[in-house]
């Protein structure tokens, strides 16, 4: 007889579920209540209750910190979603849209098209997924050329890609009026601040059924996970779930980039820290690193606006400044 | 059970294989030997679908396995094939699980009766005390006997391997030798590509002796394996052999 049954839902993971829960809902309490405009916790109750629509707090609520906060949770889940799926896919753990290069190829996509001044509403986000799409599949491509799928190589060409992209952006910003400067300025390193409703809501859309479609792949990300041959052994169509995971993140990634610019190593570091609580099984590492991706995010953003105020710094330079600490402190232990 | 008809493998304009044939009983034990690169593992994956051959096929089960759907076919063949290393902290018996997966459906994960038959498959190739343990710290024996494990619990009636005794000291591959007795015994289909001629010596019902990308012969083992066939399949002389 079985000693141990494996259960999928262990106590284990239930409780860093609901830790990451509580570390969302404390961080966004947080950064409703602090700002310039200080608001009262009673206040901030009596106002999400629709009690006092017409009052200044209700005002800074709605249409500037709530936005503001949604698109963090958005940003923050979206990329340590995308993160896993890049690491498994890649079996590597330094894998991340970041290191890969396709956070910066969306951003390039969506300055280049900003640069066309066009208005369909569509155009940054569709630019940003093709700028990812293809950075994403020449960085793989090039990859392949040397050894089958060398994970390693990938790496390497993703961050020299990075450097690429990097470049060319600086060249933009370097040509453009000083007027959209400012505007530009906000996908090299990240932030929330330009949540717009009109945007966030099809954006929480889109990551919500994308975060479906990825995991309705957990075990297939699982075997492949393990390694691409065992995974074709065992009955999974290997080319055929790459090719929708692969989309699949790099979409996210570009939805991100279209509210926030480009917020790097959450999608690197979250990953681990989810594993290191609840293991390497995706059933459980995708809801926990969603909700962790998500507290991370809205308690940077909430640094981001407050550590230097009234200054703002980009929330890229507040991951950057968390993620890369974590990061090694995480690879000094072995097997993450 | 298996049948291997005409098949030649390129890759991109490289021949590897040409012409082979051979055919596999249910509940034979096959051994596959020739040099290296004389195409023993692209005829392994050919068979389990995992390239195509440029000309000719496989059918399993009178069947071409080009018309068996990748579940379908994962629960006709297992296999144990050479591996990258483990790049996350699996566990063991998440491992062995993973060989249910042909017969899990979309969306439904493992039930107590998968459970059960990894906690068997683990049984079966002593692997069920290190079930918790992450299978990136364990031995290349004990590695080799937990992905035996997966493909068991795949329960599949033909199981392939590519060099199982590759990387092991003698203690464990005697272990896997009797499992692999073990197995054949049971009725498992089993076609081994190996340099381990003893392991083949001991089990193999026949072999087919790969050289020059042909199938040279195919016979019983003591036939296949007898030195001055060996000497000409390898290239080497009685001198080389007898040293």
């Amino acid at each position: 007889m079985p000693r141990t049954r494996h259960r999928f839902l262990t106590p284990r993971a239930l409780a860093t579920a609901s830790i990451a829960a509580i570390a969302v809902a404390i961080a966004a309490a947080a950064s409703l209540l602090v700002g310039p405009f200080a608001i009262a916790p009673r206040t901030l109750l009596q106002t999400l209750l629709g009690s006092r629509p017409e009052a200044m707090e209700a005002q800074v609520i709605f249409t500037i910190r709530l936005p503001r906060l949604v698109a963090a949770c958005i940003g923050g889940w979206a990329l340590a979603v995308a993160g896993i799926v890049f690491q498994a896919l890649l079996r590597n753990p330094l894998a991340s849209e970041y290191t890969l290069g396709v956070s910066s190829g969306a951003a390039l996509g969506a300055v280049g098209v900003a640069l066309l001044h066009l208005s369909s509403p569509l155009a940054t986000p569709v630019a940003a997924f093709l700028g990812a799409v293809s950075t994403i599949g020449i960085v793989l491509l090039l990859a392949r050329a040397r050894l089958a799928f060398e994970t390693n190589a990938a790496i390497m060409i993703g961050v020299i890609f990075t450097a690429l992209a990097n470049a060319a952006l600086s060249l933009i910003l370097s040509i453009v009026s000083p007027y959209e400067l400012q505007a530009f300025f906000f996908w090299f390193m990240g932030s929330f601040a330009e949540a717009e409703w009109r945007t966030l809501v099809p954006a929480a859309a889109v990551v919500v059924v994308l975060t479906a479609v990825i995991y309705a792949q957990a075990w297939t990300l699982n075997a492949i996970a393990v390694d691409e041959q065992f995974a074709a052994q065992v009955g999974v169509h290997v080319e055929v779930a790459k090719a929708i995971l692969l989309i699949s993140a790099s979409l996210l990634t570009a939805v991100v980039v279209s509210i926030a610019g480009t917020v790097g190593f959450v999608g690197l570091v979250v990953p681990h820290m989810a594993r290191l609580a609840v293991g390497v099984d995706h059933r459980r590492l995708i809801p926990v690193a969603a909700l962790l991706g998500a507290a991370l995010c809205v308690a940077a953003d909430l640094l981001a606006r407050t550590l230097l105020a009234p200054n703002e710094l980009p929330v890229g330079v507040v991951t950057a400044f968390i993620g890369v600490p974590v990061f090694v402190a995480l690879m000094r232990r072995p097997s993450v | 059970m298996i049948d291997v008809r005409d098949v030649e493998v390129r890759y991109g304009t490289v021949p590897v294989v040409a012409q082979a044939s051979f055919r596999v009983a249910s509940g034979a034990f096959v051994g596959l030997v020739g040099a290296n690169g004389s195409g023993k593992t692209s005829l392994l994956k050919v068979i389990a679908r995992m390239i195509l051959p440029a000309a000719g096929g496989v059918f399993i089960a009178e069947r071409d396995v080009a018309s068996y759907g990748r579940r379908e076919l994962a629960r006709m063949v297992a296999g144990v094939w050479q591996r990258t290393p483990l790049s996350f902290g699996f566990t063991v018996r998440q491992l062995v699980l993973l060989g249910r997966t042909p017969h899990l459906a979309p969306m439904r994960w493992e039930t107590h009766a998968d459970q059960e038959i990894a906690d068997r498959a683990m049984n079966d190739t002593e692997t069920a005390h290190l079930a918790e343990r992450p299978a990136s710290q364990l031995s290349a024996g004990e590695l080799q006997r937990v992905f035996i494990a997966a493909a068991l619990a795949q329960e599949s009636p033909i199981l392939l391997l590519d060099e199982p005794t590759s990387f092991l000291d003698l203690r464990q591959s005697a272990r896997l030798s009797s499992l692999l007795d073990r197995l054949h015994r049971r009725g498992v289909t089993i076609l081994c590509a190996s340099h381990d001629l003893a392991l083949l010596r001991r089990h193999a019902s026949s072999v087919v002796l790969l050289s020059d990308r042909h199938v040279d012969r195919v016979g019983d083992a003591a036939t296949v394996l007898s030195p001055d066939v060996l000497q000409r399949a390898f290239g080497i002389t009685a001198e080389e052999w007898y040293d």
